[in-house]
């Protein structure tokens, strides 16, 4: 896994990741490419199922068993890096 | 009498019930014990083109997108939605014996420790006789997507909230157990398998309603108001979150169905699956509300205040 460049983010797609964890908590605005999404209380575990359901929907493809962990959901970066950029 | 004395009797009475009850629940599960590995047999292959679920527990049923699927398109669906019942009932009961493994001879569990031993013992089948159908008929174990990780810091709120999700996830299981179990339409080892879980969850439910009474006795006299909230609002989410557990993109997918996250999301806001999840939750509601833990419903929009995180 590569991290990617702040010019070679797909924008689109972290704007709808960032869409449904405002709209799950009310927290538009707040929530930035580093925004530690679990222990800020972005994210609890009920609400990560989904979540991660929703970055399969986006993306098109299943998120491997030995990839759900939580450290590899703590940021919209680390998400993006994981399972968007070079995947 | 004063108000400690009659509390203090009050605990030591609920003590003794619950003592007696758990040496009953001790005294059936010897009566009852099986060899898992001899009670069932196993037929080499099952019907492709009978229904393995029945159909009024399908994640379509109530909904419009039923008619859209044909006969054997329902067919194979409940082909793979029972093996995503029996998958995270598998995942579930690892999770609830890693519970019990952690309170089993902990002070504060002494009336439980001796049933837990049977608890551990049953699940333990349980847990084999579902994956085992689950590896012979569907090849594989869906693997699970939660992650766990903690937002009470408390620990007699976290043993409690794990033991109100055991009671919650067998009421709700149950609930299938017993339709499957009854459906003469069914092969008959998914009617056994759901008839012998059923049996031996009546105990561990017996257990459950007790254990979870009395810990959260001792939490709503020991936390405020704003923390019982907080509890409350966690479980009624989870339960939410366990009803929608049923609706797997990869059950979806493994059926032939184009487009399993659209699926998903389409079949849980169905109007007609409402109904179907009250239904579903109706037993550990009733006793969830008539106990106050509960009082939000579920899935009334705005049930779950802005900015409570649990985990």
């Amino acid at each position: 896994m590569s991290e990617a460049h702040d010019d070679q983010i797909d924008y689109a797609a972290v704007a709808r990741l960032r869409d449904w964890l405002a709209a799950k908590n009310g927290r538009a605005g707040e929530i930035t490419m580093d925004t530690d999404l679990i222990n800020e209380g972005v994210l609890d575990s009920l609400q990560m199922v989904n979540f991660l359901l929703y970055i399969e929907e986006i993306r098109g493809r299943e998120i491997p068993e030995a990839m759900v962990q939580p450290a590899y959901f703590t940021s919209l970066r680390v998400i993006y890096d994981t399972f968007f950029h070079g995947f | 009498m004063s108000e400690t004395n009659r509390s203090d009797e009050g605990s030591r009475k609920g003590k003794g019930d619950l003592a007696a009850l758990m040496r009953r629940l001790c005294d059936l599960s010897v009566d009852r014990a099986y060899d898992p590995y001899r009670e069932f047999e196993w037929p080499a292959t099952l019907t492709q083109t009978a229904p393995w679920m029945s159909e009024d527990l399908l994640s379509v049923h109530g909904t419009p997108y039923r008619d859209d699927l044909s006969t054997e398109q329902r067919c194979r669906l409940g082909h793979w939605e029972l093996v995503n019942f029996f998958s995270f009932n598998v995942h579930g009961i690892k999770e609830l014996m890693q519970t019990v493994l952690t309170c089993i001879y902990k002070s504060g569990h002494e009336t439980t420790w001796e049933y837990f031993h049977h608890f551990l013992d049953e699940e333990n089948k349980h847990m084999w006789f579902f994956a085992e159908f689950c590896r012979r008929y569907g090849g594989k174990v869906y693997f699970t997507q939660k992650m766990q990780f903690p937002a009470f810091s408390e620990d007699d709120i976290r043993t409690f909230i794990a033991f109100a999700k055991i009671l919650i996830s067998e009421q709700v299981s149950d609930f299938y157990n017993v339709r499957m179990a009854a459906d003469e339409t069914l092969p008959p080892i998914v009617r056994k398998l759901n008839r012998v879980h059923h049996e031996d969850e009546s105990r561990h439910i017996a257990m459950g309603l007790n254990v979870v009474h009395a810990m959260y006795t001792a939490l709503a006299e020991k936390y405020p108001d704003n923390t019982l909230r907080q509890i409350e609002s966690y479980l009624s989410r989870y339960m939410k979150f366990f009803v929608e557990s049923f609706y797997n993109p990869a059950a979806y997918r493994d059926a032939g169905l184009d487009e399993p996250y659209e699926w998903r999301n389409k079949l849980i806001e169905a109007p007609g699956r409402t109904a179907f999840h009250s239904r579903a939750l109706q037993k550990t509601l009733k006793f969830f509300q008539s106990n106050a833990i509960v009082t939000l419903d579920p899935f009334a929009s705005g049930s779950v205040p802005p900015g409570v995180q649990a985990g």
